[in-house]
């Protein structure tokens, strides 16, 4: 026997009293190979089992009405007195234990024949407790629950070992390694959740600082952007090409200035010329009145044209009707006239000069003068036209360039004004930045500070998890090598227990990460027809049946084989198992676990007689006292009642009792 | 009275007016003729580029009226360059008189045109008598108008003054070259044509042929006064 191993209980004796579901106390004796519990349906069959199950480890405190909600009507319990007493074996130590179904109190313990005594319940359940760790090389009570539940006893459908990775693989922990395998592994295991979830705790509360950090860094991103209807970029931008189109305005204004300069010049000569031609005509002009003046005066003054006075004078006839007037009014009007030159008529002053007569030579040469004078002066005339409307046109274009001098001003002054606003916008921030900006950057350096806080924290519990993980993996390739070791033998068990009901079945390692597994694991899974079976629905359910047995029994064989130490095993069969001709096979493949001595637990009903019949031949052993009749010891039903003469029969044919 | 150069030009001018009418054998030409030739000779004068001198005449219901015209009137009479041919009044102070030009009147005309400027001006004046004459017996008037008065009805169509009679505003100034007229319109259309002619053009029968124009424009003064006399 390797101590280092667990040891499994054996039950030897059940005794159950003062137990409302059943008619009377009853009690039975465990032998090695089969135990047959056989009866009708509600009778306390599978009650029996969590008896025995809750005998051992207590029962649990979610599920302490588990035994009186188990009685159809709770006012049958008359006696609190509802014992269990247990007689198991762990190893080579015997323990006795009574206890309460009803409040899981152990009334009476004894531990290799030392009895303890009930003075205090408390204290009775902590040796217990302890005692039952110790000799059984486990950490727990838990331990035994657990593989009580998952492995020993079978009674609740879907409670599938193969398909269940993680109770598979802490059932394999339990049963093949040293007595703290399993607690170190959990340990290790639980560290690295434990860091895990520090990791992601303290990740998440990091993300919430970080979250919120880069919120305020896209706010004030945003706020100096958004300054001046622009961004920083933009502006800076904007004014580059301001201060570019500046140079090029100011070059602009300066060639125009110039262009101003030079017309204003040319202007000038040419109005200078101008009036010096506009003199020269007014010149030519007065010297052509001269002349014609002088043209005209000599033409009037032909004697040939006889004047009023002249008339008066020699002819003495009237200048009005050209009438013969006395010679002495003649005279004294001629006398007005000449001499006093004063208008005969009104006596006004006369300016009226006589101008001598000109010949014709003299006329012609007047006229061609003037003809002359004429024409330069029409020359000139034509000449001070063009440069007029040279002028002209230059003032048209200056007024156009002083035109373009304002406007290019009004231009400049604008854009002056807009560089002077983007430089002003683009101070504001730094001033903002002070001011407003600096309640961001406060922020933000808190924040980042918080986030750099929280980096370490993650950092360590990183450090701490890859510490613990590496802890872990040591310890599962350490129970992987032991998987290794006993994967061969299993296989093999596996194989001769599902034969008789699947051709080619082999059991195969597959490594999976069970939910809640922090690594991955190796675990057993069904293969056949080629295909590996990693989930029960792939398989039937008579399938998933027969092979969760034969796994079960090959489990509890090669731990007897491996350890040397016993196990009892419990199976109820249930309804699905029964299909035609499953019946024998499930019993022969039963029947070979019983065969070399193991304890073996089967609750049928007796609704199965083929089923029961191949168990009885096999077991080739007394079976009248390996059957605990539940007929006998069960409340029936009216129902079952009537029936009890043919369940007798049949009992009486079958066990003989 | 004061011999100037305005003077000299305009007693020239009216000397011109009396000279074609006498080439004409038009027997005399009374104050309200002489006011009439003159107005048209002036105002269409830009057609031939001469300069006349700028007479002013205002509205008068018997038609534009210069008080210079009757100045320098009464100083050729005293020059003995035109004489009266007959001269009655009414109502009192109005008086009617009828002139014609005299020998003296003739040599001094033919003296001035030594100046060819001064030809250049009989030449035009002698057109407008001429169309004058033309267009003077077209009218329907009463006995009061003979010889070129009956011209007046023609000078009534006549746009510059036409636009002012409109108001009826006795004594207004009638704008010589007023832009918005027919009559300039007319002009400055012959004047953009004359421009547009290549420099090698024969400008001198380009002048005129202009006279050819003058007479479509006294058409279309003759028109008018038809279609107002329709309306009438």
């Amino acid at each position: 026997m390797k101590d280092e191993y667990i040891k499994l209980p054996i039950i030897k004796e059940v005794e159950v009293k003062g137990y409302e579901l059943f008619k009377s106390d009853w009690k039975y004796e465990f032998k090695n190979g089969l135990n047959l519990f056989v009866g009708g349906n509600r009778l306390g069959k599978t009650t029996t089992v969590y008896i025995i199950l809750y005998g051992i480890v207590g029962i649990p405190q979610e599920n302490k009405n588990f035994f009186s909600d188990r009685v159809v009507y709770r006012e049958q319990i008359k006696d609190v007195r509802s014992t269990v007493r247990l007689n198991f074996d762990i190893g080579s130590n015997c323990i006795e234990i009574e206890r309460n179904l009803l409040n899981s109190q152990i009334n009476y313990l004894s531990i290799n024949r030392q009895i303890y005594k009930k003075d205090d319940a408390q204290i009775l359940e902590e040796i217990y407790s302890k005692e039952i760790v110790s000799m059984a090389s486990i950490s727990s009570l838990d331990d035994y629950k657990f593989l009580l539940e998952k492995l020993l006893i079978r009674e609740e459908e879907g409670n599938y070992l193969l398909w269940d990775p993680e109770a598979q693989i802490r059932v394999l922990r339990l049963l093949f390694n040293y007595e703290k395998f399993d607690e170190e592994f959990r340990k290790f295991e639980g560290d690295v959740r434990k860091f895990d979830t520090d990791v992601r705790g303290q990740q998440d509360i990091q993300a919430q600082f970080r979250k919120r950090l880069d919120s305020i860094k896209v706010q004030k991103s945003s706020k100096i952007k958004n300054m001046g209807g622009f961004g920083l970029q933009e502006l800076e931008k904007r004014l580059e090409e301001l201060n570019k189109d500046k140079v090029a305005l100011h070059s602009s204004y300066k060639s125009i200035l110039e262009k101003i300069e030079n017309m204003e010049r040319d202007k000038k000569q040419s109005t200078q010329i101008v009036h010096g031609l506009s003199n020269e005509i007014e010149e030519l002009d007065s010297e052509i009145i001269r002349i014609e003046n002088t043209f005209f005066k000599s033409v009037y003054s032909d004697p040939k044209i006889q004047l009023a006075d002249h008339k008066l004078k020699y002819y003495q006839i009237c200048m009005f009707c050209n009438k013969k007037i006395p010679k002495e009014k003649a005279r004294s009007i001629v006398d007005e006239i000449e001499n006093k030159k004063r208008c005969p008529v009104c006596s006004s002053e006369f300016k009226r000069e006589i101008e001598d007569h000109i010949d014709e030579r003299g006329r012609t040469r007047l006229v061609d003068d003037l003809v002359k004078k004429r024409k330069v002066s029409k020359e000139k005339k034509r000449e001070l036209s063009l440069r007029q409307k040279h002028l002209d046109d230059m003032s048209k274009k200056l007024k156009g360039l002083w035109t373009g001098k304002s406007k290019a001003e009004v231009e400049i002054e604008s854009q002056i004004l807009a560089i002077d606003d983007i430089k002003l916008k683009l101070s504001r921030p730094s001033i903002e930045r002070k001011e407003e900006i600096a309640v961001y950057d406060r922020d933000i350096k808190i924040l980042q500070e918080q986030v750099d806080y929280f980096q370490k924290i993650i950092d360590k519990a990183k450090y701490n998890r890859t510490k613990a993980l590496d802890d872990l993996k040591k310890k599962n390739d350490e129970f992987n090598q032991t998987l290794e070791k006993m994967s061969n033998a299993l296989a093999r068990k596996f194989k001769e227990y599902v034969n008789r009901f699947l051709d080619e079945c082999d059991l195969v390692v597959k490594k999976r990460k069970p939910k809640g597994s922090m690594i991955s694991l190796k675990v057993f899974i069904p293969k056949f027809n080629g295909r590996e079976r990693i989930f029960v629905s792939q398989v039937s359910k008579s399938e998933a049946i027969f092979l969760e047995y034969a796994f079960r029994m090959s489990l509890c064989e090669l731990f007897k084989q491996i350890t040397g130490n016993e196990s009892l095993l419990v199976i109820e069969t249930s309804e699905g198992t029964f299909d035609i001709g499953n019946a024998r096979i499930l019993a022969e493949i039963i029947s070979r676990f019983y065969s070399n001595d193991s304890y073996l637990l089967v609750i049928s009903n007796l609704g199965r007689t083929d089923f029961l019949r191949v168990l009885i031949e096999k077991t080739k052993k007394d079976i009248s006292n390996r059957v605990l009749n539940f007929l006998e010891i069960g409340r029936l039903s009216e129902e079952q009642e009537r029936d009890r003469g043919g369940f007798d029969e049949i009992l009486k044919e079958l066990f003989n009792i | 009275m004061l011999l100037d150069n305005k003077t000299f030009k305009r007693s020239n001018e009216i000397l011109y007016v009396f000279y074609s009418a006498d080439e004409l054998a038009l027997p005399f030409l009374s104050k309200i003729g002489i006011q009439k030739c003159i107005y048209l000779s002036e105002i269409l004068s830009p057609l031939k580029e001469i300069i006349l001198s700028f007479l002013n005449f205002i509205y008068l219901h018997k038609g534009p009226y210069s008080k210079d015209i009757q100045n320098i009137l009464d100083y050729l009479v005293a020059l003995d360059g035109i004489e009266v041919d007959s001269f009655s009044t009414y109502r009192r102070k109005n008086s009617y008189a009828n002139y014609k030009i005299t020998e003296a009147g003739k040599s001094l005309v033919e003296d001035l045109i030594y100046d060819p400027m001064e030809k250049e001006k009989l030449q035009w004046i002698r057109i407008v008598l001429k169309l004058i004459d033309a267009y003077k017996d077209a009218f329907d008037l009463s006995e009061e108008y003979k010889g070129v008065d009956k011209i007046i009805d023609l000078v009534y169509q006549e746009p510059s003054f036409y636009e002012i009679s409109q108001r009826n505003i006795k004594g207004e100034f009638i704008p010589m070259g007023n832009k918005n007229t027919l009559t300039m319109e007319l002009i400055r259309f012959l004047e953009k044509a004359e421009k547009a002619l290549p420099p090698n053009f024969d400008r001198e029968k380009y002048k005129l042929d202009l006279e050819m124009v003058l007479l479509v424009f006294f058409e279309y003064l003759y028109v008018e006064y038809l279609s107002k006399k329709v309306q009438i």
